[in-house]
């Protein structure tokens, strides 16, 4: 009897990212989702006679600020190639690319899993290139449709080393990585439609053997989730062939997320010949070091130094600090509210932030940008809390009102007379009055039952309508229990 | 590099070109010749030479990023073979 075979698996991820320009890569039309088909495009889009590409500065500068956060190598001097082939999308008959001097080589990304593990991703390499048009098939008789407003957008296509293990190593990865590029504005990261494309590359090996297995290259992946879900069947579906003695096919693949699984696409293959030349249209990019540092200065903080960062200013845990920095208006909101509630605990304004902000955000189905109560209102009111103008029990009555109707927290504890009592001889009073109502309780109390404190305070501050400092509750009550 | 009649076929495919095959070995001959001339070049020495990409020495003049083009449609369309519903029409295209 033999052991069984245990396997790894290998995965390397090709990400299209559409880079968020105002016009197209190579020509002046709007670079936008959604319009009616054909009515942005012009010459240079539908490939005419004669027509030539003109390069748009930002496409480079957001190549290169990626390249920067992804701790690459910008190349100097970078070249387009053509890659040729036939496709109706495709009207020049071929795609303007970079093939072998791309913009970016050898950069990494870290990311963060379970128990604090922390892995090096590498980046092979980030190249400029132009997407290609539509074509549309369905409840078409006879024919096809091509509309080529998507012709022209400018993609920055990463390439990562075969570094990751596992559908959820692959998962962090990837919400990452469009966290990332979200985060510089280059890209809004949107995979339903499209903005944000993933191609895997799968292969499987018997643990500790070095060589790659044979790899199937999946297609059609429009989210994170069925990112993950066709790793998992294509693992599987690999495993199962070697286990029965066959071999796995290098080939494309694509998921059907119905079916939940892959299958092969067969047909595209043979024209994997793509005659790569160095595009005669355009000369070479050549970038001095002046521009990069212009760009480096101009870049916003990084999410990894901003995790840092908040850990060491603000005392925040890993957790804590994972989340409040995973989304650049995330942590512009917090760090916000924690200048408009100083002196308060920037701890306590991370609590506020996560719980209260975010489980209301997250029941409405909103975004921290649709968010009804501004940072500064927040914070505001956190600092009213600290200040013991009121008790957290009534801030958080405030900030119910504040997120129904907006307004300031000062304004509406004045209207609705919510400012905590801490005057002593008004709470003195009212424990009075609730100690003479329980004598029965009072012997009980005094008899051992010690969690009897809890009742007298519900009922004091149930009189005095929730505006008593607990503080001076529990000191004066304490006093006067204890004292026969 | 030794060119076959397969190599041009595959190539002629590639670049969606038709050759019949009574045109085949004269584009064999022809295209071995051109490559054969390009041989004569590995016998100048090339060691520390950048490859040359371009003929001329310039750099990529770039644009700024603004929308200038607006919706000109029906003048693109119009020199299209087939058109339906705002789009070219092709052939089915079998996915």
């Amino acid at each position: 009897m033999t052991t069984p075979v245990r396997y790894e698996t290998v995965i390397g991820l090709e990400i299209h990212t559409q880079l968020a320009t105002r016009s197209k890569i190579f020509c002046g039309c709007p670079n936008r989702f959604g319009a009616a088909p054909n009515t942005q495009i012009c010459p240079v889009c539908a490939a005419f006679p004669g027509v030539l590409p003109v390069l748009n500065q930002a496409v480079l500068e957001m190549a290169i600020m990626t390249g920067l956060a992804l701790h690459g190598e910008i190349r100097a001097r970078n070249e387009f190639a053509r890659k040729n082939y036939f496709y109706p999308d495709l009207p020049a008959g071929y795609q303007i690319s970079q093939f072998e001097l791309p913009i970016i080589e050898r950069g990494h990304l870290m990311i963060e899993l379970e128990g604090g593990v922390r892995r090096r991703i590498g980046i092979t390499r980030a190249h400029m290139e132009v997407d290609a048009g539509k074509n549309l098939h369905e409840g078409i008789q006879g024919a096809s449709w091509v509309d080529l407003n998507r012709t022209g957008t400018p993609l920055l296509e990463i390439v990562t080393e075969p570094d990751l293990r596992s559908a959820v190593e692959t998962g962090v990865f990837l919400k990452k990585l469009r966290g990332l590029v979200r985060h510089l504005g280059v890209c809004d990261g949107n995979m339903e439609e499209g903005s944000f494309r993933c191609d895997a590359n799968v292969s499987i090996r018997p643990l500790g053997e070095h060589r790659l297995g044979t790899r199937a290259e999946i297609k059609n992946l429009n989210s994170i989730r069925n990112v993950m879900r066709a790793i998992d069947y294509e693992v599987e579906r690999q495993i199962d062939l070697v286990e029965c003695g066959e071999a796995v096919v290098q080939e494309t693949r694509l998921w059907d997320a119905n079916q939940n699984h892959t299958r092969t696409m067969r047909g595209k293959e043979e024209a994997h010949d793509y005659r790569y030349f160095p595009e005669p249209d355009l000369p070479p990019v050549v970038i001095v070091p002046e521009r990069i540092a212009a760009i480096r200065a101009r870049m916003p903080e990084l999410p990894d130094e901003k995790f840092a960062r908040f850990q060491k200013d603000y005392g925040l845990s890993d957790y804590d600090a994972g989340v409040l920095t995973a989304e650049r208006e995330m942590a512009d909101y917090f760090e916000a509210a924690v200048q408009a509630a100083q002196p308060a605990d920037p701890k306590g304004v991370a609590n506020w932030v996560m719980v209260e902000l975010l489980g209301r955000l997250n029941r409405a189905g909103q975004e921290i940008g649709d968010s009804p109560v501004v940072a500064a209102s927040l914070g505001r009111l956190l600092r009213m809390m600290h200040d013991g103008v009121i008790s957290g029990k009534i801030a958080k009555t405030v900030f119910g009102h504040m997120w129904e109707g907006g307004g300031d927290p000062a304004r509406i504890v004045a209207e609705q007379g919510l400012v905590q009592v801490s005057d002593q001889g008004a709470i003195e009073a009212e424990v009075e009055r609730v100690l003479v109502a329980h004598p029965d309780k009072i012997a009980q109390y005094r008899a051992g039952k010690s969690q009897l404190l809890g009742f007298f305070v519900g009922e004091i501050m149930k009189a005095m309508r929730g505006k008593a400092n607990p503080g001076v509750v529990n000191g004066v009550l304490k006093e006067k229990l204890e004292r026969s | 590099m030794s060119i076959t009649e397969d190599t041009i076929r595959h190539v002629a495919t590639l670049a969606r070109l038709e050759i019949s095959s009574a045109e085949l070995p004269a584009y064999t001959g022809q295209i071995a010749r051109i490559l054969g001339l390009m041989e004569q070049l590995r016998a100048i020495p090339t060691d520390g030479v950048e490859p040359m990409s371009h003929a001329v020495e310039m750099t990529i003049p770039e644009r700024l990023d603004q929308v200038v083009n607006t919706d000109q449609r029906a003048l693109l369309l119009a020199n299209a073979p087939d058109v339906e519903a705002g789009c070219f029409r092709v052939p089915k295209i079998i996915e």
